[in-house]
């Protein structure tokens, strides 16, 4: 989900601009030269599955998994959801320069939020097939449910009761995405955990 | 290849910057209607001297506006008394001109601007060396994963994989998700490796260094001022609506 650039007046891209900032400086204290490859190829992937779309009826949906991103890295899904956006900005104008620090909050903080609170659950090898499912379900909806609410909020800060009804909207057409999200996430969650238990054990 | 000069990502990025903070900036809906202008005429220029296709831009345009449209359908009608609503209409304006504004803008300034190049530029002005050399590293990793998606995508064709509305293409697309995660670790894990038995032990980061400011032709600055100068002409020109 991006907000695109041009909508969202200066105190709300400023304001948003500066909470990515304090993530970004978290996140970056967790990544060396070392670790660089993995952060990146992470990116790559978060970049890739938004090119996966799901067909509904006469449209479609893509996958966000913000979530799933939280789960694997934490505080690096920060840095890491900040350049797989700049690149989709150059590259499709998705979202927008100025408009970064918003889009990066709105998908990076739930994301931080889902692994902080979750990652503990698969720390291990011992986690069951139904814990891993139910882990990347709950994943998916902090992920979907706190990106929208972000994205509510930061469009109500623009526009107040002028935008209620694209807000209401927003708010509707998450409801096909936040579903197909949470069974996505959840059944790769269960692949990973039997193909590579100690996935979420790492920290990038 | 093109052996034509671009000038400095730096600039070019800074130009780009400079023209979405004064287009968030800008209240007055006939300075952000100037700016639209200038930036038209600018695409036109481009297409007509430099004949750059103008296809790519014209998509990005009809993306946004899509999305355009349906701000002007919520906020500019009031649906329960089917008038309009002069304050979302008034919003819907603003919004509408500035989002095509920096969307062409962005789109001509950043014209065949790499990853590897928007990482550099972004450090030269200030950005963490550790999030430019990520971006960098995410260009390189990106074209490498790319081809493993359209591989993984061949193949369940020639199964006569066909993504529907259902449970199973729900499935697919988890195993194609975890099967990316695998592929990028082992990858990550594989390049550690090679990298360690090579002695590569290093607490640099990765990523070339920008020209220095003074070294820069005269002429790559001229992009910087002439967005200044073009962004302070339109916000001279005075707001009829103003009171």
């Amino acid at each position: 989900m991006h907000i695109a650039e041009g909508v969202l007046t200066a105190p709300t891209l400023i304001a948003t601009a500066s909470f990515t900032a304090i993530g970004l400086a978290i996140g970056l204290r967790r990544l060396t030269p070392q670790t660089l490859p993995t952060a990146a190829l992470f990116a790559a992937v978060f970049f890739l599955v938004g090119t996966i779309h799901i067909p509904i009826g006469v449209g479609s949906v893509h996958l966000i998994l913000n979530g799933l991103i939280g789960l694997l890295l934490g505080w690096l899904a920060f840095p890491v959801i900040f350049v797989a956006l700049a690149l989709q900005a150059l590259l499709f104008s998705f979202g927008g320069f100025t408009a970064i620090g918003a889009n990066t909050l709105l998908m990076a903080l739930p994301a931080m939020v889902a692994g902080l609170i979750l990652r503990p659950f698969l720390q291990g090898h011992t986690a069951s097939q139904r814990r891993l499912l139910t882990v990347g379900a709950l994943a998916a909806t902090i992920g979907i449910f706190g990106t929208t609410l972000l994205a509510a909020i930061m469009l109500w800060s623009t526009g107040g009761e002028a935008l209620l009804g694209l807000v209401t909207l927003l708010v509707a057409a998450q409801i096909p995405v936040w579903i197909i999200d949470t069974i996505v996430t959840a059944l790769a969650v269960g692949m990973l955990g039997r193909a590579r238990p100690t996935v979420f054990s790492t920290n990038a | 290849m093109s052996h034509v000069h671009r000038p400095d990502g730096r600039l070019r990025l800074a130009a780009t910057l400079t023209i979405g903070a004064a287009a968030a900036l800008t209240q007055s809906l006939l300075s952000l209607f100037a700016m639209l202008l200038v930036a038209l005429l600018a695409m036109a220029w481009l297409a007509i001297n430099r004949r750059i296709v103008i296809a790519d831009f014209v998509r990005r345009l009809l993306r946004v506006n899509v999305f355009l449209a349906i701000v002007w359908l919520t906020a500019s009608i009031d649906w329960q008394h089917i008038a309009i609503d002069e304050t979302g209409a008034s919003l819907a304006a603003q919004m509408s001109l500035r989002v095509n504004i920096v969307t062409l803008a962005a789109s001509m300034l950043l014209l065949r601007m790499s990853g590897l190049d928007l990482g550099r530029a972004a450090v030269g002005l200030g950005l963490p060396v550790a999030l430019g050399a990520l971006l960098a590293q995410l260009t390189r990793q990106l074209s490498l994963l790319t081809e493993t998606k359209t591989r993984l995508d061949t193949a369940m064709r020639a199964r006569a994989y066909q993504p529907k509305f259902g449970f199973r293409t729900l499935q697919v697309s988890a195993q194609m998700v975890a099967w990316l995660i695998v592929h990028a670790l082992t990858r990550a894990e594989r390049l550690s490796l090679g990298l360690r038995a090579r002695g590569w032990n290093t607490t640099r980061w990765p990523i070339r260094e920008n020209i220095a400011w003074r070294s820069l032709p005269k002429s790559d600055w001229s992009i910087l001022v002439a967005v200044a100068i073009i962004i302070g002409a339109c916000l001279l020109i005075p707001d009829v609506g103003a009171h």
